[in-house]
């Protein structure tokens, strides 16, 4: 019964053990963060670059802040802000889905 | 048994069970995803799954040494570039990107297995399929134009060593030359690309043999795409050089006389011809029945890219038969590229699937040696349709070309090289 008891002692351990893997490997970070954001951030890279950190004048984004991301993507949105091609761009998004990406791209010093 | 026996054996059914329910532990299995083709779609789509599902194992089957990109390839044609300029090595690629690169040629998919069998005789397995083909050419629809005439009337609708023997056809021609270019009927690869040929091509004859003439005959109706800064660029800049001739289409090629006959009448002779010739998806696809399209071209649900011709296998880039509206370019083939590596990582992970995406476009066009035009447009997918569609009031074209947005043409083309390949050169 000593054994037994010793048996079922090493399953807990290894069911503790996996548990805690799951928790700390198998259930991956971007798991939880939304691939609908993270898809469409990803598609703004191919000309704003890997988190928003693109080569030449204008284009980058990464070192702005949230609600500075947000005022020129909305204005370009509204028109208010005109440029060569953003603000053809930015009324392909609504105001939510800007906003969410103004959020994104923030993240990035 | 001894006790040390049974407690490895109860941890090893423990594992089992685990894994037997638990769709985390599944996805630690270390899915094996394979993507043919290290365009501007595969090369994407191996990147991004990587990116968005670090525990996939990516294979990407690529033949060829360099990546060569096609969209300002037509900048070598008066020396702005080099072929250089517009590489990146797979190799450098694949070790930055934790890729596994097989450098090899698919022969055949089979679905059914889920195996595909390489030009070496290696047969390779996959989970997921992703196959990036681009286009082939339909010799077919050109009567005459064999090997020997392929060779006369270069195409350079693929980036590299044509595109370098077109260049250097040109330069070695005497001033008074005619040079003459054949546009296919659409749709084909970049629907502005050979308007941006013309106008450089005028650009070279101006500034260095101002006394030829370069003869655009058009398969389609029209000027397909910025047609008006087309039109104003040539008049403005290449009068008397450049000359438009739509509803050319080829009935005969003659590469001994270097001379095509047309069907609407009358034969051109040239001294140099620059074929582009009618398009379908690549050889790869057609010949695995992917082409579910008319024969030519693949249908994908737009959500996934998954092919409707089978399960798992998902196309991208070119070779799919697009939404009305869509072009077939670089940036469209690495926006679906994301689109397929998010819409696997969510199903292998058993996440919610993105059930609106929106990808986008913007294609600049050289008219002169520094300035250039764009059209851009954003594309959402309809759940009522099923298809992507040009979101109404967004997108649109340049007011006029010019300086600025050929900065940002070469600046575009840095960043979505380092978006899809990476910043290595050779």
């Amino acid at each position: 019964m000593v054994n037994v008891f010793k048996i079922t002692f090493s399953n807990l351990r290894i069911a503790a053990a996996l548990s805690i893997f799951c928790a700390g490997i198998a259930l991956p970070s971007y798991a939880q963060t939304d691939m609908n954001v993270r898809l469409m951030a990803a598609t703004c890279q191919s000309c704003h670059g890997k988190e928003g950190r693109a080569q030449g004048v204008g284009l980058r984004l990464s070192g702005q802040s949230e609600e500075e991301l947000e005022r020129k993507l909305l204005g370009y949105r509204s028109g208010q802000i005109k440029g060569t091609v953003m603000h053809q761009h930015a009324k392909g998004y609504t105001e939510a889905e800007l906003k969410a990406l103004a959020r994104h791209f923030a993240q990035f010093k | 048994m001894d006790r040390r026996q049974f407690v490895s054996l109860a941890a090893q059914a423990s594992v089992l069970a685990v894994a037997g329910s638990s769709p985390f532990l599944r996805a630690q299995s270390r899915p094996n995803v394979v993507v043919i083709g290290g365009g501007f779609g595969g090369a994407t789509a191996a990147r991004y799954l990587r990116k968005f599902y670090p525990q996939a194992q990516v294979t990407l089957i690529e033949p060829q040494p360099y990546f060569v990109s096609c969209p300002m390839s037509n900048r070598l044609l008066h020396g702005a570039i080099g072929l250089k300029d517009l590489s990146r090595p797979y190799a450098g690629f694949a070790s930055a990107n934790g890729l596994q690169w097989i450098q090899d040629r698919v022969n055949t998919i089979n679905a059914a297995k889920k195996e595909l069998t390489l030009a070496s005789g290696k047969r390779v397995s996959y989970d997921r399929l992703i196959v990036s083909p681009g286009v082939d050419f339909d010799y077919a629809a050109l009567p005459g134009m064999d090997a020997a005439a392929r060779a006369k009337m270069p195409h350079a609708w693929k980036a590299g060593q044509e595109t370098v023997a077109l260049r250097d056809r040109l330069h070695a021609l005497p001033d008074g030359a005619t040079i003459a270019m054949h546009i296919p009927k659409a749709p084909y690869r970049c629907p502005p690309g050979p308007y941006e040929r013309a106008s450089l091509i005028g650009y070279y004859l101006k500034s260095r043999k101002p006394k030829s003439k370069l003869l655009v005959f058009d398969a389609n109706p029209e000027i397909l795409s910025k047609k008006e800064l087309f039109q104003k660029t040539w008049k403005t800049q290449y009068s008397g050089l450049v000359e438009y001739l739509p509803n050319a289409d080829i009935a005969q090629v003659d590469g001994a006389q270097n001379e095509i006959e047309f069907k609407i009448g009358g034969k051109v002779k040239a001294d140099l011809w620059n074929v582009i010739p009618p398009q379908r998806a690549g050889e790869l696809a057609i010949n695995n029945g992917l082409a579910n399209v008319n024969n030519r071209w693949c249908g994908v649900d737009f959500l996934s890219y998954e092919s409707t011709a089978f399960q798992d296998v998902h196309v991208i880039g070119d070779s799919i038969s697009g939404s009305p509206g869509m072009p077939k370019s670089g940036h469209m083939a690495n926006q679906e590229g994301k689109v397929a590596a998010a819409a696997i990582t969510q199903e292998l992970l058993q996440l919610p699937a993105v059930t609106e995406p929106v990808i986008a476009n913007t294609c600049y066009s050289f008219v002169t040696k520094n300035d250039a035009i764009h059209v851009a447009a954003v594309y959402r997918y309809s759940a009522e349709t099923k298809q992507m569609v040009a979101v109404k009031g967004a997108g649109g074209l340049s007011d006029a070309a010019s300086t600025l947005e050929g900065v940002y043409a070469m600046a575009w083309l840095t960043n979505i090289l380092d978006d899809t390949i990476g910043s290595v050169t050779a």
